[in-house]
């Protein structure tokens, strides 16, 4: 004869499972009013479902992700944050050669990565400070030149692989003892109740004997935030639409070895067909290193795409003009379309969107990660800020604001990038008179260039 | 032999720690509850009561009857269920005391304790209805109230409740419910006479696939129907 004891015998409960802390716990959540924690008047502990209860659950360990639940961690650390990522891991930066995704990160950013503590190991690692930017137009005589002096600063900011800023930054987290790094972390149910959001995962390994009940750990929070990027799944669960703008080009990255030194200079060359961008690398002994961004219309990208390396290095020397001498070129390329998105509101019940999950630009700058740092650094004082006002952590008023600071900023920026795009891509005459005689005149005007400066650089 | 089909209790343990996901698949339960509520609370009056709800699930009626003011406890055999409904009380601070027992063992134990008994989409997940039923009789009080509701048994209910529910609405997890065990009204009449119970009302409730509505309709026992039985003075 069956009965409950049978099915608990066979290990369906795990003895650290924290049901039955959940009363507990409730007492120690920053501005959670206590009012649910009445106890059911059944004595025994529940049994059976395990869920795990933090204060904040954020969703995707990338680099916005990982500086987010950093950031929140160590100005707060009473939060507890479960930082749930959907890869089984995080692929570490390769020993002894570059990687092509690259980003060019402003004071703003580098402050915030020192906040955290992981400054330190970036520098370690690698990273190449770029001093001068110098932009031209290919098909005209237009050019301009920004460099660190004329503003008095050390450097215009620092190109970092991809992999170095996230691989830093998840040891920072995995440091700090209230965040909870959990890869492999799928979430197929989302449902919010009570006033907290429920995730509920895949279950990857489904036990041998199908007569059990499954039972995948859910994890519980007030707050959801979402930083899982482009095609983010937490923006469809809070059916929020995206305006998009769809450039019909492609993004080719690479890395190239040059015959002169790129000098910590991004060299950005704008074609009829798009930008190309040689972005330095510093770290492994040379300063012949740089990251290539080639935005190009999809036609062209296929082509490029499809040329051997020599041929793809001849069209690298003629769209730099050959500043940088012969092109070598041997590492795969890796392309991806890009698009413009904007999410039509990066709030919904109890939850938030940061960084590409609420916005998408043109990578042309590198402004991206920036702006989705700023998301970070924006929404940790807005959070900050409700909890020293006794308001719940996911509060709306809490959220509101954040949205307020962030939206309109990111708006501006998407907006710039696009005109930018198209004042590149028009062909016709007077665009491009206007471009030249508009680029010589701004390299002119050292005031004018000092105000372009420091706005790059968000400080 | 306790009155208990364990692998109808292993169906709903699996999807236990959903059971508050109101679009997930006990939607259909969350979305007739605040008709079954009011509809038990207008002829009943539960406020300050003493009342028992049979196969409580995760919570979702006794939670609802216990913000209506009743002192209110909830029996289920499936074990995951249960917890899932102690966990949600201890969220939404509902005062509702659950336990693990079948309705025929409280019967022994505590005879004639409860105001009001309910026991909604239950009868149809049991072997023996009857002797669910008659165990309701015995835990309520002289002159209580009593409330039943589950699926009729005819091709209307087979095709709404296992084909519409089931499958093409998805708004069910399948094998949710077997026909076979589906109970006509004449059927649950009979067992409630037998239990010494009398009938006093019955009604059906309805779903609008279009509309996506539910509503009581009297008359239209056809598919999912609910009634109210007293047990004399």
């Amino acid at each position: 004869m069956a009965n409950g004891n049978d099915r608990n015998a066979v290990g369906i409960n795990s003895t650290d499972s924290v049901e039955g802390k959940v009363a507990k716990d409730q007492q120690h959540l920053p501005g959670e009013t206590d009012k649910g924690a009445v106890q059911a008047s059944g004595t025994e502990e529940p049994e059976m479902i395990k869920r795990r209860r933090a204060d904040i659950a954020i969703i995707g360990a990338g680099m916005v992700g990982l500086a987010q639940a950093a950031l929140l961690a160590t100005r707060m650390p009473k939060l507890k944050i479960a930082l749930l990522e959907a890869a089984a891991e995080i692929a570490p930066t390769t020993e002894g050669d570059y990687e092509a995704r690259v980003v060019a990160l402003t004071r703003a950013s580098q402050s915030l990565l020192e906040e955290v503590g992981a400054w330190e190991a970036i520098a370690a690692q690698r990273l190449c400070p770029y001093t001068d930017m110098r932009v031209w137009d290919a098909d005209g005589t237009g050019r301009i030149h920004f460099g660190c002096r004329e503003i008095g600063e050390p450097n215009l900011g620092h190109i970092v692989e991809n992999s170095v800023v996230v691989n830093a930054l998840r040891d920072v987290v995995e440091n700090l003892p209230n965040v909870e790094l959990e890869l492999g972390f799928r979430t197929e149910h989302w449902w919010r109740d009570c006033k907290l959001w429920n995730l509920q995962p895949r279950s990857e390994f489904p036990r041998l004997d199908d007569e059990l009940p499954q039972m995948s750990e859910i994890v519980q929070a007030p707050l959801l935030i979402g930083a899982d990027g482009a095609r983010s799944q937490v923006r469809d669960q809070l059916q929020i639409e995206t305006e998009d703008t769809d450039y019909q080009q492609q993004a080719i990255v690479t890395v190239v070895r040059t015959e002169k030194d790129h000098a910590n200079t991004a060299w950005q060359s704008f074609l009829k067909t798009g930008p190309v961008a040689f972005l330095p690398l510093a770290g492994l002994g040379d300063l012949q290193h740089s990251a290539i961004v080639w935005s190009a219309d999809d036609d062209l990208a296929q082509e490029l795409l499809l040329l051997d390396d020599s041929a793809f290095a001849l069209y690298l020397e003629r769209a730099t003009g050959g500043r940088l001498g012969t092109v070598e070129c041997s590492r795969p390329r890796q392309s991806f379309p890009l698009r413009a998105r904007h999410a039509q509101s990066y709030i919904g019940d109890g939850a938030v969107l940061v960084g590409d999950a609420a916005h998408n630009i043109h990578p042309l700058a590198g402004q991206g990660v920036n702006l989705g740092l700023r998301d970070v650094a924006v929404l940790a004082e807005e959070i900050q800020r409700g909890l020293k006002r006794n308001l719940p952590v996911g509060d709306p008023s809490t959220l509101k604001r954040y949205q307020r600071r962030r939206r309109a900023d990111n708006m501006a920026t998407l907006k710039a990038m696009s005109n930018f795009k198209s004042l590149f891509g028009e062909g016709a005459l007077h665009w491009r008179w206007l471009r030249n005689t508009g680029l010589n005149m701004v390299d002119a005007s050292p005031l004018l260039k000092k105000r372009i400066i420091m706005r790059a650089m968000a400080i | 032999m306790r009155n208990v089909d364990q692998s109808e209790i292993a169906k709903f343990e699996q999807l236990a720690s959903r059971w508050w996901d109101k679009s997930g698949e006990f939607k259909p339960l969350h979305d007739i509850n605040p008709l079954r509520a009011n509809y038990i609370d207008a002829r009943a009056g539960v406020a300050g009561k003493k009342l028992l709800d049979v196969g409580c699930g995760g919570g979702i009626l006794a939670e609802s009857m216990a913000q209506r003011g009743a002192e209110v406890t909830g029996i289920d055999m499936g074990e995951a269920p249960l917890s899932v409904a102690k966990l949600h009380a201890l969220e939404s601070g509902a005062k509702v005391d659950y336990r693990q027992i079948t309705a025929e063992e409280l019967a022994e134990q505590e005879p004639e304790s409860f105001d009001v008994v309910t026991c909604l989409e239950m009868l149809e997940h049991v072997p023996d209805p009857a002797s669910v039923i008659r165990a309701c009789a015995a835990l309520v009080k002289p002159g209580g109230n009593l409330f039943f509701s589950t699926i009729n048994r005819n091709a209307k209910a087979w095709l709404f409740a296992v084909v519409g529910a089931e499958y093409v609405m998805k708004m069910l997890p399948k094998g949710t419910h077997e026909y076979g065990k589906f109970i006509r009204p004449s059927e649950m009449g009979q067992w409630i006479r037998e239990a010494g119970l009398e009938l006093q009302h019955i009604t059906g409730m309805t779903y609008n696939p279009l509309t996506k509505a539910y509503k009581l309709k009297e008359g239209d026992v056809d598919v999912n129907y609910l009634v109210h039985v007293t047990r004399p003075e």
